[in-house]
């Protein structure tokens, strides 16, 4: 039993003696990631894409969106180039590549009363992305109810201010009305006759401004939803009392003024209710609030440490794994080891036990330097150092499968940036795994860094424990390497030479 | 000494019979046949693809033959246990030890996997670097060693776990004839200590260093003889160069060729007044040979001595021997 663990301690120690001697090796493997690790966070801004835009703005503008406020609007989101009226000119831009996006306003100013048709909000596009069409297709979705909203505000805005005309038209119309059950003579008479011709154009023209009646009732509130009924009945009543003021009786006057001034009250109440509301909440009852339990997001360059540190990880023992065994085959050491009393499961532990030794440390300098970038430091010290230790096992692990199929070096450092590729297409670095078809998932699982993505970030972003899936994903995935490993190198090793 | 040891003294350390390994396709070794034992050094003669390490392999039990039978201390070199493996010390053809290791730590590395401890290690460490020479470069790293240093780092290192036979693979193939010459210092001195060796070369002067040599050629193994024995075959018994006057040439050949221990008589190759004289024992022929000149013929010859041919010639002569004997048998 002595002598199986001198054997495997020899490789550990002939591992370590080997890497360390070797500085080039340690510094494109070591420093390497560790200066890709600080340029991104030096210099990450955004995951948006970059995309240039030019505007063309209607020469009698919009109403109620002045030019500087659509330009601001639209800088939040593209990077605007520059503004004309001249939709040929902004043509031009875009086919000679000067801006990837030209947006189009319509111009509205000939039309006349409450916009009643959809006019078009022109976005054209030159771009080959799809990811950045897809961000100019909601980004247009965005300004388009962001600039409807306005218009909107402005025909709201008008309603009110003829709301607030109607309503003080009432009011004197409720005082001619009072004047007039008092004293039926002509000249009242006559003076409330006046008051009615005037007050129903303006009634009539106060309800056109108004949102229509299934709108108003969706929208505005229990308070607003009658504001159409009362103005109907209103404007009825006065119709009606211009007919009996004609008439001789003074009985249906009388019974015609005490009703009409009754609803003219309720009328006032409702309209004073319309005119005193934002126009916001007029037309956009609902407004999001947006809560997140855990604070707020971590910016982009710490969300995306996690899964950078483990892919450096990742690479860092697969590039060293793969080299391990490759190499001793091409030197013919198996032969040595073949005549010895060496077992292939001795070698093969020997050597993880340094790989995993040097990965770990590594990753323990990088994890210091994420602090540089202000990644917090893992919930659980212990759940998190264990994790790198079991993700360095699996990479090696995978590692040294790339190592027993490969006929040469070189092969293996091919194979070893097949993984790279996999890793950043399959694993939710940058493109989550549930935007592909199954066959992708299974791929993703026995990548050992779409695993590790998530338990970094469950104990060092979440703040929570590494759930067992994590665990169970990266057990199999060792499983499953150090298995197939035994399994191939043990034929190999019997043979000993090629 | 182990038991596993003792029970095995007395047989052969290696035993070959009819053994071979056919690649197919002709590639391979046939129906070789040898015995090596206990504390001699055999060397294993042939040019480069005759089949030398195909052998070595064989006998170290990275080939299993496939015909035949090998043993290495009465025991098929595939059934070896830790205890069996132990007690075989190899140097295989190329370098294989680490680069970027010190000599020191490759020895160290070579003694783990053994499962030597620590103490045993430094213990013998010591004694084997003075041995081969490289007590002075201890902690230098393996890459900076020359070729020869590297050739004796591996025999040191195939020495640490104290091993009774020493297979070498073409140890001294590419370096310096100073350097082989210490080489096969320590090989012999290795031998005077007890150790059984098997040896393979190209260099067929190396075989004078052995006590005995097997010659290979295509596959098969053409004899097996001391090195004073292969001469014999070669040369066809032993032979006494004689120098006479260059008129006396045709006299002397003539009479020598007369006499009755005399076997065969010609001149030497590139010379006119030098004659060889194929007789069964050389030191006792001469002082018997120039008496019957002088009486007899009247001539005293300046030069009378043994003859003993390089081993070059030597192997040269038994491979034109075996080729006109495959010529005769298929013309016959």
């Amino acid at each position: 039993m002595i002598a199986f663990f001198i054997r495997v301690f020899s490789f550990f120690k002939k591992e370590i003696h080997d890497v360390r001697r070797q500085p080039r090796l340690l510094i494109s493997l070591v420093g390497g990631p560790l200066l890709v690790l600080a340029a991104f966070g030096a210099t990450f801004q955004s995951a948006n894409p970059f995309i240039t835009t030019a505007l063309v703005w209607p020469e009698n503008g919009i109403p109620g969106l002045d030019q500087e406020r659509a330009e601001k609007f639209i800088s939040g989101n593209f990077t605007l180039l520059g503004t004309t009226n001249d939709e040929n000119e902004a043509n031009e831009w875009l086919n000679e590549g000067r801006v990837d996006v030209i947006q189009i306003i319509p111009d509205i100013s000939a039309d006349e009363g409450p916009i009643t048709s959809r006019r078009e909000i022109k976005i054209i596009s030159n771009t080959i992305d799809p990811n950045a069409e897809a961000w100019i297709r909601s980004l247009a979705y965005g300004e388009r109810n962001y600039i409807n909203q306005q218009l909107l505000i402005q025909e709201a805005n008008q309603a009110q201010s003829k709301a607030e005309e109607a309503s003080l038209n009432l009011s004197t119309a409720q005082e001619q009305f009072k004047e007039l059950s008092s004293s039926f003579d002509p000249e009242e008479i006559a003076k409330a006759k006046e008051v009615i011709s005037e007050l129903i154009p303006l009634l009539e023209e106060f309800a056109g401004y108004l949102p229509a009646k299934a709108f108003s009732q969706a929208n505005l509130g229990p308070e607003l939803a009658n504001l159409h009924d009362d103005l109907t009945i209103v404007l009825d009543d006065l119709e009606e009392l211009e007919t009996v003021l004609n008439a001789d009786e003074l009985l249906p006057k009388i019974e015609r003024l005490n009703n009409i001034d009754e609803e003219i009250s309720n009328l006032k109440v409702t309209i004073d209710v319309f005119a005193t509301t934002p126009p916001e909440n007029v037309l956009t009852p609902f407004k999001e609030t947006y809560t997140n339990i855990r604070g707020e997001a971590y910016p982009l360059v710490i969300f995306y440490a996690p899964a950078v540190l483990a892919l450096l990880v990742q690479q860092l023992s697969i590039t060293l794994a793969s080299l391990g065994l490759v190499r001793e085959r091409q030197m013919g050491s198996f032969e040595m080891f073949r005549v010895s009393p060496l077992k292939f499961k001795q070698i093969l532990l020997g050597k993880s036990l340094a790989y995993i030794t040097y990965v770990t440390v590594a990753g323990v300098i990088l994890t210091l330097l994420l602090r540089l970038i202000n990644v917090p430091l893992p919930s659980d010290l212990w759940q998190y150092f264990v994790l790198l230790v079991v993700l360095a096992t699996a990479s090696v692990g995978i590692g040294f499968l790339i190592s027993a199929t490969a006929r040469t070096d070189s092969q293996a450092i091919q194979l070893s940036m097949l993984v790279l590729l996999l890793s950043i297409f399959f694993t939710s670095f940058f493109l989550p795994i549930t935007g592909f078809a199954w066959p992708a998932w299974v791929i993703a699982l026995l990548i050992p860094m779409t695993h590790a993505i998530t338990g970094f970030q469950e104990v060092v972003l979440a703040g929570s424990s590494v759930t067992f899936g994590v665990w169970l994903g990266l057990a199999l995935i060792i499983l499953l390497s150090y298995g197939l490993v035994l399994l191939i190198m043990r034929r190999q090793f019997r043979k000993a030479i090629d | 000494m182990t038991d596993n040891q003792k029970n095995t003294y007395n047989m052969p350390a290696v035993l070959m019979e009819n053994a071979g390994h056919d690649f197919g396709g002709g590639a391979g070794i046939f129906d070789i046949n040898l015995s090596l034992n206990p504390g001699e050094i055999l060397g294993v003669i042939g040019p480069s693809g005759c089949g030398k390490t195909t052998m070595i392999r064989m006998i170290n039990g990275i080939l299993d033959p496939t015909s035949g039978n090998v043993q290495v201390f009465g025991k098929a070199p595939k059934k070896f246990d830790e205890v069996d493996k132990a007690r075989v010390g190899y140097i295989p053809q190329h370098f294989i030890l680490y680069p970027n290791l010190n000599v020191e730590e490759n020895m160290h590395f070579i003694g783990g996997i053994f499962g030597m401890r620590k103490q045993e290690r430094k213990e013998k460490l010591d004694s084997l670097l003075d041995f081969v020479d490289l007590s002075d470069a201890r902690k230098r790293l393996a890459k900076k060693l020359s070729g020869g240093m590297q050739r004796r780092l591996m025999l040191a290192g195939a020495l640490l776990h104290t091993p009774d036979i020493l297979i070498a693979d073409e140890p001294t193939a590419g370096i310096d004839p100073i350097l082989r010459a210490r080489i096969w210092e320590n090989f012999r001195a290795l031998r005077d200590e007890g150790k059984t060796l098997l040896v393979t070369t190209q260099y067929v002067g190396e075989a004078a260093f052995c006590d005995k040599v097997a010659v290979m050629r295509k596959g098969k193994l053409i004899t097996i003889d001391t090195p004073r024995g292969l001469q014999q075959q070669a040369m066809g018994g032993e032979v006494v160069h004689i120098e006479v006057g260059m008129r006396e040439v045709k006299k002397a050949m003539v009479f020598l060729t007369g006499l009755s221990q005399v076997s065969k008589v010609e001149i030497m190759p590139g010379k006119t007044k030098d004659l060889f004289v194929f007789v069964d024992d050389a030191s006792k022929a001469i002082p018997k040979l120039l008496s019957q000149l002088k009486e007899s013929v009247d001539i005293s010859p300046t030069i009378a001595e043994p003859y003993l041919p390089s081993f070059d010639e030597v192997f040269v002569k038994l491979i034109q021997n075996i080729e006109e004997n495959l010529t005769m048998e298929q013309i016959q």
